[in-house]
């Protein structure tokens, strides 16, 4: 297994304790800056989506690898905002499922068994004991992760290699999540220059998250939907009702499934699978399209803030939108 | 319940406590203890025993109408809040409950009996389940008689102790059939059509010797095919016809499919060609289907018990307040030949009086008793029974 790309399996740690570097080398000295860079570049990595892939071509580079998770994690762990390290977790367990496809059968055997899975290899797909599915796929909605619509034999079933991978990376993020914050005490301060910057960058990140969102009129969003976007960019979770006004209403102003993926994937249980399954059920996968709940059904489930002056004229969020849309164009327009 | 019936009934606890044996579940000391009292409001929970025989001198000295224990187990199993407790894992329960089964749940009375009888094939329904779809060892899993209305199953296995609520009530859904995808079960494949030429369709099902829900469906088609086979044409037509979207036409085509000699084998071989042009039909199966399924395992709208990984069980060997009989630790084994009516009741025969305070008729110990207002003399365990019902106070 090589370890420096999953340095999160307990065959990493390990490795890990056989390196010499003393802790306070790789906070300061020299020869260890390649290894803070690559610790400070998935941090980064997490709060604009994704961690880069390194260079990992001979064993030095290996080491740099290696050594910049338990650094990462303890950067992190400084900072402990709850956004970062969802943002964290999630794309580290993803940069291991990209790794993961690329690795031989033998080596994802390792490392399913390192994360106390036993998947048995059948040639094509995999037998896997039913606990390590439900474990990662009761967190799924659409129905092929429903154990019900699997065939399960003597506690056993099949996933093939795509699904094992699927599985593999929840109890990554699982393992990644273990521990996190770590208690770091007085190492923070000698990362202080490296957390200044990360959280600049949080704080943008949690700006951006909810303005990026192309053609679609921020400043013409009714209160209610405005207040959902910024609880769901300072990480809250939604409840169901509100998630469903959400989407519906994202939908019905035209803003296509994956720009509404987008929009909740700072959610704290955000799992992109079962949020693109909700969204296109609601965008009437299933035949019935929805229509976004109207002022007094918002305001029924506590999701009303209060509206504005222009609230006391329509009675729908969606008329709300399409009144600014108009008057943005008619003022905007020459005459 | 008058405070002399109350007492009553506590005296003969304590005669019971006073000899049982009462085994202690594995891992006593990290589960959280919960009691009720005949004499006082509410439940006292939150306690722990290091000991057996701690909790043993507990329930003589105490006397609780109803003993419970956690299903989990904790770090800290007598500390106030859960958060504090420190969760490290559960059994996996199953509450089997004649409430659970509408045709009870709606119209409430029922012959207790046949009632018990019912909740017993649906366990011997989800213990095949445990045993065949998920593998458990037998002697990871325990059956309990609740004492009341239904059975427990407790399942002690390392494999799934720390599956969280989410994980949990999957297993539940794997066994109500909730959420079931019968496109994964019967569908079309493509084969090479007659003498090479083209390509036809042919529409598959399970096969007989399918595991898991694969065999449980086709068993349904099974029997459903079988069962219209009895009928006379006119009356399995009508039946048919119920099916949305089966005319007359469609259904008289669907019949003479079935009346085919080989119509049996060809289903337990997983081979639905000859429904073609009808699978529409299959919706018939669905209700068939879901009489595989474990129906009293949760009503519709409840939480399931299994997926509240907090939940807090009956102690077996301990005795249930509102009924006085004993909730009886099983094996799978001894279910089958288990009466709860005589084998749960712990209390002999000397006469009690009793003052009836609703009319009712009771079986007991293969006994009938047709009870009408007032005064009565009636056995031991019929008048402990009554009077935990609530339908009796001791007599004067
Ligand atoms: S009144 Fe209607 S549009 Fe205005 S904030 Fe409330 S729900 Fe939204």
């Amino acid at each position: 297994m090589r370890t420096f790309w999953y340095p999160f399996t307990h065959a990493a740690a390990e490795d890990i304790k056989l390196i010499d570097a003393p802790l306070e080398d790789v906070l300061r000295s020299r020869a260890f800056q390649p290894v803070r860079r690559r610790a400070v570049e998935r941090v980064r990595g997490a709060l604009q989506g994704e961690i880069p892939d390194a260079d990992t071509s001979d064993t030095v580079k290996q080491s740099v690898e290696l050594l910049s998770y338990p650094l990462a994690r303890l950067i992190v762990s400084c900072i402990d905002d709850d956004y970062l390290l969802r943002r964290y977790v999630l794309a580290e367990a993803k940069l291991a499922h990209r790794r993961l496809k690329s690795s031989d059968t033998e080596e994802v055997l390792e490392i399913a068994s390192d994360l106390g899975m036993g998947p048995l290899y059948d040639g094509e797909n995999f037998r896997i004991h039913f606990v390590d599915f439900v474990m990662a796929a009761a967190r799924f909605r659409s129905q092929k992760w429903k154990l019900i619509n699997r065939t399960l034999d003597r506690g056993y079933l099949t996933v093939t290699r795509e699904e094992l991978l699927r599985l593999m990376e929840e109890r990554i993020k699982d393992r990644i999540q273990e521990g996190l914050p770590l208690d770091a005490g007085s190492i923070c301060e000698s990362l202080s220059d490296h957390l200044k910057s990360i959280r600049d960058e949080l704080e943008s990140s949690k700006q951006s998250s909810i303005v990026d969102l192309g053609e679609f009129r921020r400043d013409a969003l009714p209160p209610c939907m405005r207040s959902l976007l910024e609880q769901l960019a300072s990480g809250r979770n939604l409840a169901h009702t509100a998630r469903f006004a959400l989407t519906s209403f994202l939908l019905n102003i035209n803003l296509s499934v994956e720009e509404i993926v987008g929009v909740f994937n700072n959610s704290p249980d955000f799992d992109e699978e079962m949020t693109r399954y909700q969204i296109e059920h609601i965008a009437g996968s299933t035949g019935t399209r929805y229509t976004p709940p109207s002022c007094s059904t918002m305001l029924t489930y506590g999701n009303c803030p209060g509206g504005d002056e222009i609230c006391r004229r329509i009675r729908h969020p969606i008329s709300y939108y399409r009144r600014r849309v108009r008057e943005a164009s008619k003022s905007s327009t020459p005459s | 319940m008058e405070s002399k019936t109350a007492s009553y009934l506590r005296s003969r606890f304590r005669e019971y406590y006073l000899t049982a044996s009462m085994d202690a579940p594995p891992g006593m000391e990290s589960r959280e203890w919960g009691f009720i009292f005949y004499d006082a409001p509410g439940m006292r929970r939150h306690r722990s025993f290091s000991s057996r025989k701690e909790l043993v001198d507990y329930i003589r000295s105490t006397v609780p109408a109803h003993v419970y224990h956690s299903a989990a187990y904790y770090l800290k199993p007598d500390a106030p809040t859960m958060k504090e407790k420190i969760w490290k894992g559960a059994d996996l329960i199953f509450d089997l409950d004649a409430d659970h089964l509408s045709e009870y749940r709606v119209s409430g009375r029922r012959d207790y009996g046949e009632m018990l009888e019912r909740v017993k094939r649906e366990t011997m329904k989800l213990l095949e389940f445990l045993l065949s779809d998920f593998g458990f060892d037998e002697k990871r899993i325990s059956v309990v008689f609740s004492g009341g209305r239904g059975y427990h199953i407790h399942v002690r296995d390392p494999s799934i102790m720390r599956l969280r609520s989410d994980a949990r009530r999957e297993i539940v859904d794997y066994l109500t059939g909730r959420g079931l995808d019968i496109g994964r079960f019967i569908y079309e494949i493509d084969v090479e059509g007659d003498a090479g030429v083209g390509r036809a369709r042919s529409l598959r099902g399970p096969a007989s010797d399918a595991p898991g829900w694969g065999n449980r469906i086709n068993r349904a088609m099974e029997s459903m095919v079988m069962h219209l086979r009895a009928l006379d044409d006119e009356e399995a037509i009508s039946l048919l016809k119920r099916v949305d979207g089966i005319g007359p036409q469609k259904a008289g085509r669907f019949l003479s499919r079935i009346r085919e000699e080989n119509a049996i084998n060809k289903i337990r071989a997983g081979n639905l060609d000859f429904f073609k042009y009808a699978s529409g039909t299959w919706k018939l199966i669905i209700p068939y289907l879901m009489e595989e399924s474990v129906r009293a395992l949760s009503g519709e709208t409840d939480e399931p018990v299994t997926a509240d990984v907090h939940r807090l069980i009956r102690f077996p060997e301990s005795l249930h307040g509102g009924t006085g009989l004993r909730v009886t630790q099983l094996t799978i084994d001894s279910l089958r030949a288990f009466d709860p009516l005589r084998d749960a009741v712990v209390f002999g025969d000397d006469p009690v009086s009793v003052e009836v305070i609703r009319p009712t008729t009771l079986e007991l110990m293969g006994e009938r008793f047709d009870l009408i207002d007032g005064r009565a003399e009636l056995p031991a365990y019929a008048a402990v029974f009554l009077m935990a019902r609530g339908f009796a106070e001791i007599g004067r």
